[in-house]
């Protein structure tokens, strides 16, 4: 559960949004729906920890996102944005990278289902001995995508993630996402998410 | 024994051949001279200055005293590195002062008790001399190796945030920078070791044959000395980062510290 009280944020002291509010209920998902430049990809940025309200609080699981408690709570949520950006790296090596990392260090890397999640999305099972220097935009993407399912994590923050994608993957994604029962933030302007499945909220 | 003297006015003898130079850069559009001259005139009085005041700490060789200059010259090195990387000196001072002390103190000493097995730990004809070669060097290493890993994480930005995401912690978010830096600032040292007395005799080996000294004794001290440096800049990058992550991250994880325009 993701609770928004009363949060704002500034740039440069230009308010972004303010007294934005929004509880999103377990299993949720909810499509954030506004112009360019009112906060959208700052208020799930936000939820990590890595914009810095200058008003109210966020809260997961009715945890307030802190200093203190932003590390954990990251362990709960899986983001993809737009351009996945990478170091170069084999990309199985990175695969194994993110599970030796501090917070996931609870999980183990299922095979059988990276190789189910990279066949779903369409990604050349070679592709794992690849670089990830060598991959396109797309295959980035949808690298991006595997891993946050991989990490079986209860929140989903998607930040324009079906963009570049053809309308074939951009309804896979959607299927994917609708279907499970993980609480989803999405941004995004493709229509394929406008439908009742998905909570839309606008401002 | 020792080098023969060479007159004041021979010097400036020498110096004359800079004017052909700033000739050239006329005819050459090379707008430096101004920078020339100033660098030169810098350097005269900075030296001489510095030939007047070690005279007299070399005749009084008191322990506080050797050991007050080394520190003086430890908070200057730190002070120009932040000034260098353009760091906030209020919050960086301590942890790149205190980077810097810990390795050139400890390799000093062991320098002077177990190489030199300098009677007195404290002289300072090793101290000082010594100090002074070794804080030059970690002056430069620390200034590459501080750049390389704030620009690495300022321009790599989006992949150290997503690492966050992913849920590492925050000094493996920062592992391949810390690598990097760490690379950067032993990677020139590393090289020079390699190439030493190839391309170029080193200034302190020809400063000891200048000064009388017997060639392998020279290539010892070099040798020692060349050691010292990697150890200490190793020590001092390793330490500095350390110690400024405290102050250069929140606890998100993101860079605090801003550089100075």
């Amino acid at each position: 559960m993701i609770t928004f009280e009363n949060v704002a944020i500034d740039f440069d002291n230009k308010s972004v949004i303010q007294g934005f509010d929004l509880v999103i209920n377990k299993g949720d998902k909810v499509l954030f729906k506004a112009p360019s430049g009112k906060g959208k990809s700052s208020l799930l940025k936000a939820v990590l920890g890595f914009v810095t309200l200058s008003e109210g609080t966020i809260l997961i699981d009715q945890i307030p996102v802190t200093e203190k408690t932003a590390c954990d709570l990251r362990s709960k949520v899986a983001y993809v944005s737009q351009d996945v950006d990478l170091m170069p790296q084999v990309a199985r090596d990175f695969i194994q990278e993110v599970y030796d990392y501090k917070y996931n260090k609870h999980l183990e890397l299922d095979n059988d289902r990276l190789i189910e999640l990279m066949t779903y999305y369409e990604l050349e099972l070679s592709l794992l001995d690849k670089n990830i220097k060598d991959f396109s935009g797309g295959e980035r993407q949808r690298l991006g995508l595997v891993i946050a399912f991989l990490l079986n994590r209860e929140i989903l923050l998607l930040d324009e993630v079906t963009s570049g994608l053809d309308a074939h993957l951009k309804s896979k994604v959607f299927d994917y996402v609708s279907q499970s029962t993980i609480t989803a933030i999405i941004i995004s302007h493709d229509e394929i998410w406008i439908n009742e499945l998905i909570k839309v909220v606008n401002w | 024994m020792g080098a023969k003297d060479i007159t004041y006015f021979s010097l400036a003898l020498l110096g004359l051949l800079i004017l052909p130079l700033m000739y050239l850069n006329v005819r050459f559009k090379i707008n430096i001279n101004k920078r020339i001259l100033y660098a030169v005139a810098r350097m005269t009085i900075q030296l001489t200055l510095v030939g007047l005041y070690l005279q007299y700490i070399f005749k009084w060789n008191h322990i506080a005293i050797n050991i007050l200059y080394i520190v003086l010259m430890m908070l200057i090195a730190s002070l120009s590195i932040i000034k260098s990387v353009k760091l906030p000196y209020k919050k960086m001072l301590l942890p790149i002062f205190v980077a810097i002390f810990i390795p050139t103190m400890t390799v000093l000493i062991y320098f002077n008790y177990v190489v030199v097995r300098a009677t007195f730990l404290f002289d300072a004809t090793y101290l000082i001399t010594i100090g002074g070669m070794i804080l030059g060097n970690v002056l430069n290493g620390i200034i590459v190796g501080m750049n390389s890993f704030y620009n690495g994480i300022v321009s790599q930005e989006k992949v150290y945030l997503y690492r966050l995401a992913l849920g590492a912690s925050k000094s493996q978010a920062k592992a391949p920078y810390f690598r990097e830096a760490v690379y950067a600032t032993i990677n020139p040292t590393i090289a020079s070791i390699a190439t030493i007395g190839l391309i170029a005799l080193p200034g302190m080996m020809t400063g000891q044959i200048l000064g009388g000294s017997d060639p392998l004794v020279a290539i010892k001290y070099q040798i020692a000395i060349m050691l010292a440096i990697f150890i200490v800049k190793y020590l001092t990058i390793v330490l500095a980062l350390w110690f400024c992550s405290n102050t250069m991250f929140d606890g998100y994880g993101r860079l605090q510290i801003h550089r100075k325009a």
